[in-house]
């Protein structure tokens, strides 16, 4: 690339490397953790280091533009959201290898379900800011995405009508498609643009995170989660790739 | 390039909205992107505002919308702006709505202002006119073109064939109201002033 030469566009393509190599690590991992007799330790402790990586990215980024009333409120409710996926991690991990309790329900559903609220409040927080005036197309989108994704999940789970799982995993779901249904609007809003890159990633990763959810709560609703299952590929990828996101959104700005 | 008075006016405060919204950082980006595209620097090319409305649509597509529509809405409100006829615009930045505020308070600029309010005028004749002292005269003046209130229009040929800058008002009448300890400015800018800003052709009502 000659950098004497003004580009006509700027541009920030995504690194196909860095799928691969996300593709790699947790399909590699998923693999390690089942073939070792005893990886729930393991399992853990990469449950928490990714949300911790996205949140620490999430802080630093905050800190970059602090004091702005966009990107610094924005990005520490992003830090906020991923802190609390964290700490949802770690109460599990106290709750099932040291405590030897059900972690499921506890306390962490409280810390994995604010992390919703929070991960929304990043998204509103842009949309607000470039996009004040939502079309009826954006209205269909951040309506259209949870209600279709929930409708779905009811239809899997229909045949627990009646039980805790159900409703409980309506909840998470609905939230879960609410923040996919906000990032493709937000995503749209910024197509063409160079950071638009980086929110196109970012939906994708949600998108990874809302299948990861639906499939764990499907799964919960028919009792047959377990540590090695591999829906947790989804939010492995999932958190990395809002981890690729960001980065390539403070590379940009 | 011909400049535009109420662009002129509004440049400063879309600069600092940038930075106090999105940060230095973001701000650094889009005035090197301007700079190797335009050679032009972020106030300049506010002035010439297709221009900047370009280079932010490549950093944000079509969010520049809605970043450029916020800009103006934290500098003039825009919702008083649909209510009024007239050219009237109201000033919501209070640093742009203080620049009034002195300047209708210092006697000198006041009466400069009114000597070029109807008719523009060279540097020379406002003097004249004004009779204020030379030395402060030409400061008074140049303070009042460096912040937007005087802007040239036309010229005038002197003995020797040079041409001069004649200087006039951007603006017909000003309101100025202190409400709650904020100042409120509201002014009727002149016709050309109006029609012809690019920043309010280029933003969205």
């Amino acid at each position: 690339m000659n950098l004497d030469i003004v580009p006509d566009k700027l541009g920030s393509p995504i690194n196909y490397k860095v799928l691969v190599i996300i593709g790699i690590l947790v399909i590699g991992f998923h693999i390690v953790v089942n073939v070792l007799e005893d990886s729930d330790v393991l399992i853990y402790g990469f449950s928490m280091i990714i949300p911790a990586s996205v949140s620490v990215l999430g802080f630093l980024t905050a800190r970059r533009y602090a004091k702005t009333l966009v990107y610094s409120r924005a990005y520490t409710m992003l830090g906020v959201a991923f802190l609390l996926m964290f700490f949802a991690e770690f109460t599990y991990f106290v709750y099932e290898q040291i405590l030897d309790l059900e972690p499921y329900p506890s306390i962490a559903d409280v810390f994995f379900f604010m992390f919703y609220p929070m991960l929304i409040l990043y998204l509103i927080i842009n949309i607000r800011f470039f996009a004040p005036q939502i079309p009826k197309i954006g209205i269909a989108t951040i309506i259209g995405t949870p209600l279709f994704v929930t409708l779905a999940y009811i239809y899997l789970t229909i045949s627990d009508i009646g039980s805790f799982d159900f409703y409980y995993g309506i909840i998470f779901v609905a939230a879960a498609s609410t923040t996919l249904g906000l990032s493709i609007y937000a995503s749209s809003i910024f197509k063409g643009g160079l950071i638009g890159t980086a929110w196109l990633v970012l939906v994708i990763g949600i998108l990874l995170d809302v299948v990861g959810d639906t499939w764990y709560y499907y799964i919960e609703a028919i009792e047959t989660y377990t540590l090695e299952e591999p829906v947790n590929l989804f939010w492995y990828s999932s958190y990395l790739l809002i981890l690729y996101a960001l980065y390539k959104h403070k590379k940009s700005l | 390039m011909l400049e535009n008075s109420l662009d002129n006016l509004l440049a400063p405060s879309l600069r600092k909205s940038i930075e106090e919204n999105l940060g230095k950082s973001t701000l650094n980006k889009i005035e090197q992107r301007l700079m190797e595209r335009h050679g032009m620097g972020i106030a300049q090319a506010i002035k010439d505002f297709y221009k900047f409305d370009g280079v932010l649509r490549e950093f944000f597509g079509a969010g520049a919308d809605g970043l450029e529509t916020k800009f103006l809405q934290n500098i003039i409100d825009l919702t008083q702006q649909k209510k009024t006829t007239g050219n009237w615009i109201t000033l919501k930045d209070q640093d742009l709505a203080k620049i009034f505020l002195e300047s209708f308070a210092d006697e000198d600029k006041k009466v400069i202002i009114g000597t070029v309010l109807d008719e523009p005028l060279i540097i020379a004749d406002i003097l004249n006119h004004c009779k204020v002292p030379q030395t402060s005269g030409y400061r008074k003046i140049n303070q009042l073109i460096d912040h937007g209130l005087l802007v040239s229009n036309g010229y005038e040929v002197s003995t020797d064939g040079k041409k001069i800058k004649k200087y006039e008002t951007i603006f017909d009448n000003v309101k100025m109201d202190i409400e709650k300890n904020v100042v409120v400015v509201k002014i009727q800018l002149k016709k050309s002033s109006f029609q012809e800003s690019t920043i309010l052709q280029v933003i969205p009502s």
